[in-house]
Formats: structure tokens, sequence, C-alpha cells
């Protein structure tokens, strides 16, 4: 069964018609008309004390009908934002203390980065609204701004929190430190590298929006937000409004574009509710990019140095990272996990290093919070990984390629525990770096390089080999039902943001079930149809809620055999099932498995008791986390003189398990190969000194552009399907970010190592690859 | 409030716009078209073309009533009476042209264009025209391959050069 899937060569596409016609139905496009508009006044400032908020004269403006302020979100009896995942200890056994952070939804005394909100207007159309905000006047008392990706070991003039004189939010250890710094010390060959992951903007194109409402009659609050599940956003908004998980009402619709930061509650959610209930009527908000650069959290933005210990023949025999985690202003989400419990679960990577360790300390910073963004920590554990191998391979004057072989956990050794208690159920870490070898003519490089110095280009090869997590929350429930008007309803709580899962996980419940596309109603984003269940986040739907599906459907031909049985005057082991159909062995009867609700109900009017149904809730449980890797290979031509850099030749080869629709993993790949690109060579949020963001628009904030794309790509599938779900999917969602931030790194690193070019930070730009020639070379 | 007057998608449309209220605003606010997307406000992502008077417009980037009297196609009037894709948006789903699909319509309109005034455009000629667009999820490989698929042209010329 599972092998059908991925043979399909049209792509199953139920989503993209309406789409590309227009139709989709993001939140700012289904604001009812008449909804208020909700305009939000925001900090100029980095960092200081609120001395007074003037709203007389917005106040006084026709069409403004409320204007909100931190007192009276007080007094409509609202939390601050408090909801995160524990930081724990490395064993996952003991919360590790962190500095608590309570975020307010519109800040009061205080302000702790540049856009946070502090008032809140509301109006009868977006222009009286904006107007009115911009005469709302904020008296702010400057205190010293907080920036950068560094820890101070004295108090600091004006900490960002009382609780912490220095800034430091946590301290997270992992590993035996003292015999991992022994090791280092014993061994012949130090290699010590310093890795900067820039600050990032997720940027979905979609900019968040919001619509809320309330029923006062039930005491019900309705929010219309883009999320990716609608879960964890419910869990946090009801606590910030004080009020029970009953009391919300979540809904996402399309949405576009995810990438980590859709998942949370976020301040304008619960201010605008508590307007729309004091108002008694519906309010939105849809955020202008300048404020989605100033409000949306921020993704990576963690410093690590990174040291290994290596014999002379190649052999890494400890590794040591010491990571600083930028988690802006406040602690949100699973912000403070990033830097520290992720890094660890994928730190091991392809590599049988004998001894790891690592200490994360996280610093608080007059920024805008960072949690997940595409990766959350994978790639930034790649990256330290891969620049290691091949600076290691330069130093111990060993090939790159072969330095890493002589590392590689073998196939031999699966299932392989490693060191912090994960298990490689499969993956072949030779194969798919053979593959990618040979995929990319790795061993025909030096004559382009050679024809590429007669242009004047300097030309380079890089790769990265990597392992990681994907899966998170090892449980998944599906909501399967039949109707009488014979059709399957599959509720589920991951929300696509362009992952197209209505069609992977419709597909593979037809192929099962033997049933027409047209049959199934996939039902996900509205949290009173699906109550619980995770996002779509940890590259997890596939694989998790694929898994469910594959349950789902077999236990309901099952169940169905059974009904079969007291519809028929058949015995259950005589009844057959294929194509949808049920067939009794000896009497030939047949029924189809989309009528059996209508005959069950027909049957029970008729006075039969049967108790049987073919609904169920369905959970699936992974043992862990499952494991995608792979090998990419990057082509760079850097000009000599002006520094201007082209990818020319992007080569992966991926083990993401069994695949279920080829090209739907290749969609995956792309997406996330250019987001690690974009990290790799342009994008950077910059504040300056004071706190103030520079790159506040995409007029400094460089997306990556279809100029920019590398000029080729090859994508290979070289599966090991993994034995822990039944799909034997691994997951593909982060694995091209994943590899391409250190892939195009190493690539330039490469091209640029002959004019002695040696220490480069991401974003490669030109400007900075011109700058490090002409600092080597001087 | 002035009334602004438009034929828009072959139908002539009127209402009420501020001085200052765009026409990607007055498109998707007074007369409903929500297909046409605002993904920025400094007129570089290209989520809000339209075309005004034949030409691939940033809607954005203009004001409702400098629009008086034209003639503006977006993308809802893409697809024929009976719902049949264009070309250029069957392209664009055969080959996943878009994901989230929040840039799709803004591409669709500018390919659209380009392929009015350029029926077999090269490789550098669609990167070139597709410049102004951004999208984040697709990595744009899908989108050359769709414009190649809507003029008729064979994919290999996005192989690698070894
Ligand atoms: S919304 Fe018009 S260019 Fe971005
Ligand atoms: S498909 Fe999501 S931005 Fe292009």
């Amino acid at each position: 069964m599972v092998e059908k899937y991925g043979t399909a060569q049209s792509p199953v596409d139920l989503e993209s018609e309406a789409l590309v016609k227009g139709q989709g139905q993001y939140t700012d496009d289904i604001a009812p008309a008449g909804a208020l508009h909700g305009v939000f006044v925001r900090s100029t400032v980095a960092h200081g004390i609120i001395r007074s908020i003037d709203t007389a004269a917005a106040a006084e403006l026709p069409g403004v009908l409320g204007i909100y302020t931190a007192r009276d979100l007080a007094d409509a009896g609202t939390n601050p934002i408090m909801f995160m995942v524990p930081l724990m200890s490395a064993d996952g056994k003991t919360p590790v203390p962190y500095v608590s952070t309570p975020r307010p939804a519109l800040a009061g005394d205080r302000v702790r980065h540049i856009g946070e909100a502090i008032a809140l207007v509301v109006a009868d159309s977006a222009g009286a609204a904006q107007d009115a905000a911009d005469l709302v006047e904020v008296d702010i008392e400057e205190l010293t701004a907080h920036i950068g990706t560094r820890l101070s070991e004295d108090p600091v003039e004006d900490p960002i929190w009382d609780e912490a004189p220095n800034n430091q939010a946590y301290t997270w250890y992992a590993g035996d430190q003292e015999a991992v710094q022994a090791t280092i010390a014993a061994s012949p060959y130090k290699v010590t590298l310093e890795l900067n992951n820039q600050r990032l903007a997720g940027s979905p194109m979609e900019p968040r929006a919001a619509t809320a409402s309330f029923d006062p009659e039930s005491g019900r609050y309705t929010l219309y937000a883009g999320s990716q599940g609608t879960m964890f956003l419910r869990k946090g908004f009801a606590d910030a409004l004080g009020v029970g998980m009953d009391k919300v009402h979540v809904i996402s619709k399309d949405v576009g574009g995810g990438f980590g930061l859709k998942v949370y509650v976020y301040p304008e959610y619960v201010a605008i509710s508590v307007a729309a209930r004091l108002l008694g009527q519906a309010v939105r908000w849809t955020a202008t990019r300048s404020e989605a650069l100033q409000a949306d959290q921020g993704g990576r933005d963690s410093h690590c140095t990174v040291t290994g210990g290596f014999d002379a023949d190649g052999q890494l025999n400890a590794l040591y990272c010491d990571i600083i985690g930028n988690m802006g202003a406040y602690s949100i989400g699973i912000g403070p996990r990033v830097p520290s419990s992720v890094i660890a679960e994928n730190i091991v990577g392809p590599y049988a290093t004998p001894l790891i360790g690592i200490r994360s300390r996280g610093v608080h910073s007059n920024t805008i919070p960072t949690s997940p963004y595409r990766g959350a920590g994978r790639p930034e554990t790649t990256y330290m990984l891969e620049r290691l191998m091949d600076e290691a391979a330069i130093q111990l004057d060993i090939d790159r390629v072969e330095l890493r072989r002589r590392n590689l956990i073998d196939r031999e050794q699966m299932p392989f525990t490693n060191q912090f208690g994960h298990v490689y159920d499969s993956g072949d870490f030779a194969a798919v770096l053979d593959g990618a070898m040979a995929s990319s003519d790795w061993a025909g490089f030096e004559a382009r390089r050679a024809e590429a110095a007669t242009r004047g280009k300097l030309r380079g090869i890089g790769c990265a080999l990597f392992v990681e997590t994907a899966g998170a929350y090892f449980q998944e429930p599906l909501d399967f039902r039949v109707t009488e008007d014979g059709m399957v309803e599959v509720r589920v709580v991951g929300v696509s943001t362009g992952q197209r899962h209505r069609s992977t996980i419709t597909h593979i419940a037809c192929s099962i079930l033997g049933i027409p596309l047209d049959k199934v109603r996939y039902i996900a984003g509205d949290s009173d149809d699906v109550p619980v269940g995770s996002p779509t986040v940890g590259s997890r739907v596939g694989q998790m809620t694929g898994s469910a599906m594959h349950i789902a459907a077999h236990s309901a031909i099952e169940r169905g055999r059974a009904i079969v049985g007291h519809l028929s005057s058949g015995q259950p082991n005589d009844i057959t099932f294929a194509n949808g159909v049920y067939t009794v062995a000896g009497t030939g009867e047949t029924m189809a498995f989309l009528d059996l609700p209508r005959r069950l109900a027909e049957a029970r009017a008729e006075g039969r008791e049967i108790e049987e149904t073919l609904d169920a809730v369905e959970t699936f449980q992974s043992p862990g986390f499952s494991f995608p890797n792979g090998c990419h290979v990057a082509e760079v031509e850097v000009d000599e003189l002006t520094g201007e850099m082209q990818i020319l030749n992007y080569t992966a080869v991926d083990d993401c398990g069994n695949v279920i629709n080829h090209r739907e993993v290749e969609a995956q790949l792309m997406g996330g190969i250019a987001q690690g690109i974009g990290q790799g060579i342009m994008e950077q949020m910059v504040y300056d000194e004071s706190g103030q963001l520079l790159s506040g628009s995409f007029m400094d904030y460089a997306m990556p552009r279809i100029t920019e794309m590398p000029q080729a790509m090859t994508i290979v599938d070289l599966p090991d399907p993994t034995p822990s779900n039944p799909l034997g999917a691994k997951g593909v969602g982060e694995s091209g970010t994943t590899a391409s931030v250190s892939t195009v790194a190493n690539a330039v690193a490469d091209a640029l190592r002959a004019r002695g070019v040696t220490n480069l930070q991401t974003p490669l730009t030109a400007s900075r690859l011109w700058e490090a020639m002409r600092t080597a070379s001087a | 409030m002035p009334m602004v007057t438009m034929t828009v998608n072959g139908q002539p449309r009127s209402a009420e716009a501020e001085g200052r209220t765009l026409l990607s605003q007055f498109l998707r606010e007074a007369l409903g078209l929500t297909g046409t997307h605002v993904g920025c406000d400094t007129s570089q992502c290209g989520c809000c073309i339209v075309e005004v008077d034949g030409r691939a417009v940033k809607s954005c980037a203009m004001l409702a009533q400098e629009a008086e009297g034209a003639r503006i196609t977006t993308i809802e009037g893409q697809a024929a009476e009976d719902g049949t894709m264009s070309k250029v948006q069957a392209a664009f789903v055969q080959e996943q042209g878009l994901q989230c699909g929040f840039c799709t319509p803004g591409m669709v309109m500018s390919v659209t264009e380009l392929l009015r005034h350029t029926p077999k455009p090269s490789i550098d000629e669609i990167k070139h025209h597709l410049e102004g667009n951004i999208c984040r999820c697709t990595g744009y490989r899908n989108i050359i391959k769709a414009v190649l698929v809507a003029s008729d042209q064979p994919l290999g010329a996005l192989a690698s050069d070894h």
C-alpha cells in the first residue's frame, strides 16, 4: 500500500486551483463587512519607562470608537502572556529555571523593544484609526538599550528584567562538560570556529491578521487568525484573556505561510478581542509589512563557538558547543529551547563522535522575542558540524569528504542510540554522501574551477551532511467519521500553510479505502471541530497525521467488516474488502464502504441493534523522532573584483523515508533550500546600538528573489524508510533549510580559500565577500 | 467622499474612495476583490499586481482615484466564465508553482503580461520580469517551470551545467 503513494506521477492537488484563481480565504479576506478597524500605537524606543500616554486628541477624531491601553486590558481581567513550553534538562527529566518574562498585550509601564504595542485605536475606518493612532502621544523615558547576542559576566546598567542583572535568561548544559574538555585538550588537533546565526525575519508573505468578536450570551470570544494549528494559540489566548479554553473559539482558514511564527498567541490578538468585547462589535487588524518586521517573532540569532578535538587520522574525539541564544525582550513559545535542547537533539548528526558537550546561555535584549523559524536549531547545528568538518580538513590536511567518511555512523550500527538517548532506527549516511558526490559530479569539479578562473571567477564547491529530528510531539489524534450521505470526514489539527496537507492526507485515505478523492471532507483549522492536537511544526504532519490517517482508515475497514457481518448473512472472516467494496464470500453479496452508515441507519430504524460504527478517534503514537538526513552540494562562483556571488548548481540527496508524493517532497525541499540560502547570503535583521530597527521594510530586509536562486538544481530521493511509523516516512519540511545554510557557506569558503580568506560570517553578501578578499590580501 | 468608476474584469464598477485610498485597498475593500493581495507597504513584493489598461501594475503604488475610467483586470478575471483556468493558472497548478498561494495572484498577473509581449521568454527574461515578485514558499523554481510550460517550452533549459 505504501509503495503506491510515491509513484504518483501527477500530484494530488485539491487546493491550488482555488488559490491560483484568487479565491483563497486568508484572514483579511474574510473579515466581516462592518468590522471595526484596529491600529496599534507602537514603541519607537527600544527600552524605556512609559511616563504618559495622551489619547485626548486622538479620541476627538470622527470615527474613533475606542482607544485602549494597558490599564483597560487590566480592568478587563487580562493576564500577561506567559504560555511557554518548559525548558527541560538534557535528559528531559527536570525543568531548567529561566527568567520569567510576563509579556503584556499592551505595554503599560515599560517598553522593551521597538514595535512593542502600547495602545490600540479602534475606528469605523482604517483611515480614521490610522489618523488617530498618529495623534496618540507617548512619553517614554529612555533606558540603556541592550542589543546584540553577547553576554556580560557583570551586572549591566538598566537590566531588562530585575531578576537578571546581566540580562541572562537561563543556563543549560548537556553532556559531561569536564570529560569533553579534557578529551579536546588531549587531542593532537584542536579546531575552533566562531559562528554567528544572524537574526532573521520569518516573513510569510501574508502579514499576520486577525478579526475578533465576542458573544455576550455565551461569553465566548471568536478569533479568526492565520495559524499553523489552533491549539497552542487557543491555549495562550484563553490564558491571556483570563477565561477557560471553552470560552475561546479560534479559526484559521487559508494561511499565507507560517514557518514557525504562527504557532502561539500574539499580543495584538488579545488586545483586539478585549476591544471587540467592550465595543460589542467585531474588530479587525492586519499588520503592515513594517509592523510585521517590528512585531512578528524573530528567527535564529545565536552565537556559537564550536570546538572539535581530532586525532591525526581525522577521528573526531570530542565536540564542544558554547552557545549564546538571543531571546529578545521576552521568552516566548519554545524560544529558550531552540538554542539549547533542540541543538542537543540534533548535534550528533551523522557522526560517531564519542563525546559531546553543550553549554547554552540565553540572553535578553531589547529586540523582538525569538522563537522557531523553519529549522529552529537544526540549521544552526548543521552549521557547527559542517563548517567544523571543512575547517578541520584544512588543518589536518585530509580531504574534506574523506574526513567526513572516517567519522560517519555506519548503516550496520542501526539502530544507533546516540549520546543524548535518541535512537536512529535507519539512515545510510554513506549512501547519501556517495549519492551527492555522484549527482553533483564532485570528482569533476577541479576542471570547472580552472575554467572559471579564466573568466575572473573564483569557483567553489561545498557539501553538508545532516541528520535532523522530525515529528515533534509524539502523539497524533485523528477524528475519522463517515456520514450517512456517504462522505468520509477527517478532522485534524495541523493547518496547511502551503504544504497541501489536505491533498496528502486525502490521498492516503483514498488509496487505502479505495474511494474517489471527492468523497473526503478534510476539516482543519477550527478549534470547535478539532479541539486537540499539535500544530504544523517540526516537519511532523506527513509522518504523524499521515500515519494517523493510515491507522484510522485501516481500522475503519475492520469495523466495516464487522458491520457488513451484521447486515449480511456472512461471517466477518468470509468478508473481503477491495476498491471500496466488501464482498461476502459464498453469497457474493457486496456493500460499498461509503454506504455502510446509511445502511446501518436503515437497519437501526428497523429495530436492529447494532453497536458498531465506522467512526473513531484514532491516535498514532510514535516512539520518538524520526531522523531525515541527506547530503547537499552547492557550486558557486564569486567575482574576483566585485565579490558578487552566484549559486550555479545545487544538488540535494535526501532520505526523508518513504516518499508519499515525490513532487510535494521536492516542493518542500526547494522552498526550504531557498530560505536557507536567504540566511546564507542575504537576509539580516539589523538593529543599531540604540535598538532602532534599520531593516524595517522590504527595502532593507533582503528577501531572496528569483534572481538569487541556484541556476540548476537536482533533487534525488534516497529513502531508507523508518520502522517508527506505518508509512515509513521521516519528514521533509525543514531538511532543505537545515542543509542549505551550511552547504552554501562551505562552497563560498572554498571559493575564497585560494585568496586567503578564512573567517566568513553569514550573510555572505557581495560587500562582505569583497571586504574579506580585500582584507585577506592586505 | 468622491465616487470612482472603472471597468473591472469587464464590468463597470463604482464606489467611494478617499484621496489616499490605494487601488489595492479599493479593489479589496470597496469592490470585495480579495484575490489581489497586499504583502508589503513599499512596493517591493508584487502580491498586488493587477492589469491597468493592459499593463501589469503594482496596485499598492497607485491611488484609486488615478484609476478613474481605467480598464482593470484582476486575478478574478483570469479564468473563463465556466471556471476553466487560464493557461498560466493551469501551468502554475500543474507545476506546483505555488504553496501558500499568497504571492500567486501577483505572479500570475505578472507572467500573463510577460507572455503577452514575449511569448517564449528565456529563463533570464523570466527572472528579469519576476524580480519584483517575492515568494517566500516555493524557492521560485516551480514558478519558472510554470512559465516555461505556459509558453510551451521544454523544461530542459533548467538542467545543471555539468
Ligand atoms: S503590496 Fe504591492 S508591491 Fe507589495
Ligand atoms: S506561495 Fe507562499 S509566498 Fe509564494
